[in-house]
């Protein structure tokens, strides 16, 4: 090959290596912005699952301290019982069991749902948390782990593009060595420069389609 | 030079040129990736921050919902019909009482704060509140927020350092440019910009170089030094001291420049009343960058009592000098200055301290706000520690009397107490009358109250009148005593305003005894007064020491003292 032809592949070869430099960068940046959004994304719905399960929990121990007034009334209902007692302190206890027992089914009538009273006669208060959950995630994106794996992992194809812009780099400085150069080495250093382009363009799809 | 010789020697440059932009290139690519790696580094651990804030909110919010429930929804049951019990046993109903013992025992068996660990039923104490709330949240959420800071930390330092990057990246772009100039260039110009480029090229790779030893050296998030900090936290909270100080050594030791342990293992000391370890740890976390108002408050509070005035005095003026309304911190230097028997300078503050007060409430008031409630918080807190330093000079020292030891209190102790005693006067008339009138105390005359009789009410008229007053001439009462009576007689003008009483139990005041009055009392000079629960058959009044104080128009023109006897 002669000394201008030589020049003018290994310019072209430059201008394509120089090309393919700045692809990777771009896909480099992309995939940095991309997870930067991914981040966004994934505070915001770290952002909704910690507001829902505060206003969960809020109103779960709302519940749960209705339970409780509840509780005070039915047992106290059920101890306002004196076998022993006379007649008019009968009557007495009666009138004010009924009372009680009253102001319980007001309560559980009204500030709470007694079907998370299990047959023990405890509360479920986590039965209660998790059916409020499952149904915030009926209507909003509460999982925030998927939009934070996907950010890593564009954060690690970024950075893997941007650590190929060396190779191509390399790439650069023997195609530039073999053009400047007038002995045989330059025909070295242009095999050196092209094995690196190749290397680089495999390193592009790595970076871009398997990582 | 022939042309010949001038076309060789350009030919070389430019191939040196051209080598030279090669190089770069090469350099260029090898900053970009450290900037972005140094860049995610950055990015995940303010994303990591960002989370661990949220979770530590999020579990400080669950726990105080949770606490909420426990102490009101649970607690407070248990406790009123542990007071019906009372009541019905004071009434003879023992079927009620023991109905109402049954009740209790389901009540507390829905709140794990009543559960052993945490609550004797038997025993006449509050549940552990501490315990609860430590093993509940707090300890998680410090150990969530100091991993929220550590996070932060390797954020802001690995963000620094990509930023630097990006400037090498652009000063390499600069140099660039420079070879790529130098080959349009004739002579010895050329010459220059290679070298000016050059030189900007062996600047960015020292950089690069120092940048990458700070990559290596940045800090990291300590999960040892973090667990063993935040349970120290808990120690802490609960009042055991030698625990939470062997935890906070430990954490320190996994972290030497972990600036809040030594914070905290400094209050721990404190706690524990050890003064100087607690000023040495005080010190130590501001020489690892702690240094916020708090640390200094609390760090001249802590020389006050040790008795290292100077250093007391340094200490409270860094914040004074740069924020004069901090009102704390300004009783503080002037308690400091008089418990080493500077009066003049004493003087001094308090007067800055009334003026500062006065300017507060009349900005809020002149943009029609209520004063911050801080202001009477910090203001009642001096008071307090005045009386503490009177009670000191006395040689008589209560449980709760916080100030320098008799020995260290230097100076006329007789003129230090004459001056604590008007100042603290002075203070408490400056806050009736900014709390209740929005201007300092006039200073037009006011009645003469004669030293209060304490006792109790024996008779009352079909009026309603008190017709007999039984004196209890020591002020001692036994107990079991549920009411106290004050008699007052005055002399002078009946109070034009207000009158206000307060009264003080074991040197706090009791809000919830507070009394305002804008009756007109000139129709008689000797007036009665009662604090207590003689209302109902459940309270007495607990043991211990009472203060009552009375303002008249804002100022203070009597106290008096009565005390119930130990069971």
């Amino acid at each position: 090959m002669g000394s201008d032809r030589f020049k003018s592949f290994v310019s072209v070869l430059v201008a394509i290596v120089t090309v393919l430099g700045a692809l990777t960068a771009g896909l480099a940046a992309k995939a940095s912005s991309d997870a930067g959004d991914e981040d966004v994304g994934g505070m915001a719905a770290a952002i909704g699952s910690q507001k829902a399960d505060i206003v969960n929990e809020v109103y779960a121990y709302e519940h749960y301290r209705a339970y409780t007034a509840y509780t005070r009334y039915l047992e106290l209902g059920n101890l306002l019982n004196d076998p022993n007692a006379d007649e008019t302190t009968k009557q007495l206890l009666y009138n004010q069991q009924q009372e009680a027992w009253g102001v319980a089914d007001g309560i559980i009538s009204t500030f709470f749902q007694g079907h998370y009273i299990d047959p023990d006669g405890t509360y479920d208060l986590n039965r209660e948390l998790q059916e409020a959950r499952a149904e915030d995630e009926q209507s909003n994106d509460l999982n925030f782990a998927p939009y934070f794996d996907k950010a890593d992992s564009l954060r690690a194809q970024s950075s893997f593009l941007i650590g190929n812009m060396i190779v191509f780099a390399v790439s650069f400085w023997f195609l530039t060595l073999a053009q400047v150069m007038e002995n045989r080495f330059k025909y070295f250093m242009a095999v050196f420069g092209i094995l690196l382009g190749l290397a680089g363009i495999l390193g592009i799809f790595i970076g871009r389609f398997l990582l | 030079m022939s042309q010949e010789q001038t076309k060789k020697t350009d030919e070389r440059f430019d191939k040196i040129a051209t080598f030279l932009i090669a190089s770069v290139a090469i350099l260029v690519a090898i900053t970009a990736f450290l900037q972005n790696y140094t860049a995610n580094i950055s990015d995940v651990a303010n994303r990591r921050a960002q989370e661990r804030a949220l979770d530590a909110t999020t579990r400080e919010i669950y726990g105080a919902i949770q606490y909420s429930y426990q102490w009101q929804g649970a607690y407070q049951t248990w406790k009123e019909i542990d007071l019906q019990i009372v009541a019905a046993e004071q009434s003879g109903d023992t079927a009620a009482a023991e109905r109402y013992r049954q009740l209790k025992d389901k009540i507390a068996a829905l709140s794990p704060m009543l559960g052993l660990d945490y609550f004797d039923p038997t025993a006449d104490s509050y549940p552990d509140t501490y315990k609860y709330e430590s093993d509940a949240y707090l300890v998680k959420a410090t150990k969530l927020t100091e991993e929220y800071l550590a996070e932060a930390e390797v954020g802001r330092v690995a963000g620094e350092i990509s930023d630097s990057f990006i400037v090498q990246i652009t000063l390499l772009t600069v140099s660039l440019s420079l070879y790529g100039l130098s080959t349009t260039l004739k002579g010895r110009i050329r010459w220059m910009f290679v070298l000016v480029g050059s030189g900007i090229v062996g600047i960015c790779l020292l950089g690069m170089v120092w940048e990458m030893l700070l990559l290596i050296a940045r800090p990291v998030v300590s999960m040892p030094a973090i667990n063993n900090y935040s349970e120290g936290v808990g120690l802490n909270y609960q009042g055991r001291s030698d625990e939470a100080i062997a935890k906070f050594d430990a954490a320190l030791a996994e972290k030497p420049d972990y600036a809040r342990a030594a914070y905290d293992r400094g209050t721990a000391y404190y706690n524990k009343g050890d003064l100087n370890r607690a000023i040495q740890d005080y010190q130590l976390a501001r020489e690892l960058g702690l240094d916020d108002v708090n640390i200094h408050w609390n760090l001249a509070w802590t020389e006050y009592l040790a008795g290292r005035y100077q250093d007391a005095i340094l200490t409270n003026d860094e914040i004074l000098s740069t924020d004069p309304s901090i009102l704390g911190m300004r009783m503080n230097q002037g308690l400091t200055y008089l418990a080493m028997g500077d009066l003049t300078n004493a003087e001094n503050e308090y007067n800055l301290l009334i003026q500062e007060a006065e300017r507060q409430v009349s900005e809020a008031r002149d943009n029609s706000r209520e004063p911050s409630a801080s202001l009477w918080y910090y203001m009642d807190a001096g008071t307090i520690d005045l009386q503490n330093l009177i009670d000191q000079l006395d040689n008589n020292p209560k449980a709760w009397t916080q100030a320098p030891t008799l020995d260290l209190i230097t100076g006329d102790r007789d003129k230090i107490r004459e001056f604590a005693y008007q100042q603290m006067v002075r203070l408490k008339e400056a806050i009736v009358a900014l709390e209740y009138t929005g201007r300092l105390p006039s200073t037009t005359e006011v009645m003469q109250v004669e030293p209060f009789v304490f006792g109790k009410i024996t008779e009352v008229d079909e009026q309603g009148l008190i017709s007999g007053f039984e004196e209890n001439s020591e002020a001692v009462f036994p107990n079991g005593t549920a009411a106290v009576t004050v008699e007052f007689t005055y002399s002078g003008p009946a109070p034009q305003e207000q009158m206000v009483w307060k009264l003080y139990y074991n040197g706090t005041e009791d809000q919830s005894m507070r009394k305002w009055e804008t009756a007109d009392i000139s129709t008689n000079t000797t007036w009665y007064r009662t604090f207590g629960y003689d209302y109902t058959n459940v309270f007495v009044l607990s043991s211990g020491e009472f203060v009552v104080e009375l303002y008249a128009d804002s100022r203070l023109v009597q106290r008096g003292t009565f005390y119930i006897e130990n069971p």
